[in-house]
């Protein structure tokens, strides 16, 4: 099942609910938005793997390479949203120039570029997306509405960015900006890998060894970061996956347990009370 | 079983019958003119929880800054621009949510506000 739409300012919505699929695109007009609303989707972005999740996003910036794979048992449900350069080029001014300056038509200096990694849907895009997606269900073709969400979407996305790249990039302290770029960039490797591979057991050796960083480099740079260790970071994520996995699905516990990388049912439900305050069972009924 | 609450709004408007229309035709809602022992105008629903008080006459508690919920402000706020609704602006984010306002014929001043848990 798929569903397309494009307007006329050449901005698209592309909805698709479906086991198997792969597309390979390299679109220079636009910017892409992909979200997973059930499932997941592996990404291929410069050669590298981005698996998304129902609780991530991925941006692709205009004229990059990639490519998608679904292949799943269950049918998968994702969205797509083509931004089109010139809409986001015309946020941006919005979102980064005051009054005074959009008025004597003061140019930014560079194209919108952003980073191509795996984003939280968190805060207003995850509210944003959800009213969108219910509006395409409801087949509802009205463009100025719909243009409507996608400025909102990415003004989301925006407050994402500055939260996830700005303000975390700046918490590094290094004296060279390419030190500073290079390691924030090998974090957030890191960081892509605990997302794509909570499922299994990750040594801090494995992860260091993709992010190219040493044990002790990673432990210091992430936690300065992120707040908080890898294994930590890791075990909040698996419990937040618990938490969607059992507000969204009717997988059986155990099911659960597997999918999100716990080695046992008692140590899942273990942990899930310590941190959530409840049991996984009571969790799903309130 | 939660006893349901229901707030009312009291709104002064300089011609009862202008303001029906605004509220009927241009918002859509249900508009009941009634005349009581305490109250002579026009009661607008807008919700099951939420009712609004039109009356030409003066009355105590009378406002005109009325806080409308909705499910989803970007739908509303598109929907009452093709009615021809006058915003004041366009739809902000404020930390309780998103939100937008429009005036009536008389400058009443009706915050729709979607309610967000961050």
């Amino acid at each position: 099942m798929r569903y397309f739409k494009e307007f006329s300012n050449r901005n698209r919505i592309v909805s698709e609910h479906t086991c198997n699929a792969v597309s390979n695109l390299q679109d220079t007009s636009c910017y892409v938005i992909k979200f997973v609303m059930s499932g997941s989707e592996k990404c291929i972005v410069n050669s590298r793997a981005i698996n998304i999740f129902p609780d991530s996003f991925t941006v692709i910036n205009a004229g990059t390479d990639h490519c998608s794979l679904i292949d799943s048992i269950t049918p998968v449900s994702t969205l797509a949203i083509y931004l089109n350069t010139q809409f986001v080029e015309d946020f941006n001014r919005l979102f980064f120039l005051d009054h005074e300056q959009q008025l004597a038509h003061t140019a930014l200096k560079e194209k919108p570029q952003f980073v191509e990694t795996l984003y939280p849907l968190v805060g207003n895009l995850r509210y944003n997306i959800g009213h969108l997606k219910r509006q395409i269900d409801k087949g509802v073709e009205d463009e100025m509405l719909l243009n409507e969400y996608l400025h909102h979407c990415l003004f989301g996305y925006y407050q994402i960015y500055r939260k996830e790249i700005d303000e975390k990039y700046q918490s590094l302290e290094f004296l060279k900006v390419k030190t500073r770029k290079e390691i924030f960039r090998r974090l957030l490797l890191a960081k892509e890998y605990l997302h794509g591979n909570l499922y299994k057991e990750i040594k801090l050796e494995d992860l260091a060894k993709y992010c190219c960083l040493s044990t002790n480099h990673l432990l210091r740079t992430f936690k300065k970061v992120y707040g908080q260790s890898p294994y930590q970071y890791l075990i909040h994520l698996r419990l937040d996956r618990a938490k969607l996995l059992l507000r969204t699905t009717d997988y059986p516990s155990s099911e659960i347990t597997r999918l999100v990388g716990f080695e046992s049912p008692s140590s899942f439900v273990r942990l899930f009370k310590t941190c959530v305050g409840t049991t996984p069972s009571k969790y799903r009924e309130s | 079983m939660k006893k349901l609450t229901i707030i009312h709004y009291h709104v002064r408007v300089s011609n009862l019958l202008k303001a029906i229309a605004f509220f009927r035709e241009q918002l859509g809602l249900q508009v009941e003119k009634t005349s009581l022992k305490h109250f002579d105008g026009a009661i607008v629903s807008y919700s099951p929880t939420l009712q609004i008080f039109l009356s030409e006459k003066v009355y105590l508690e009378q406002t005109d800054e009325v806080h409308l919920y909705t499910e989803d402000c970007l739908e509303h706020y598109c929907h009452l621009k093709t009615k021809n609704v006058t915003f004041e602006n366009k739809p902000h984010y404020l930390p309780s949510g998103l939100s937008v306002v429009f005036t009536d014929t008389d400058g009443n001043r009706y915050r729709l506000l979607e309610s967000r848990s961050y």
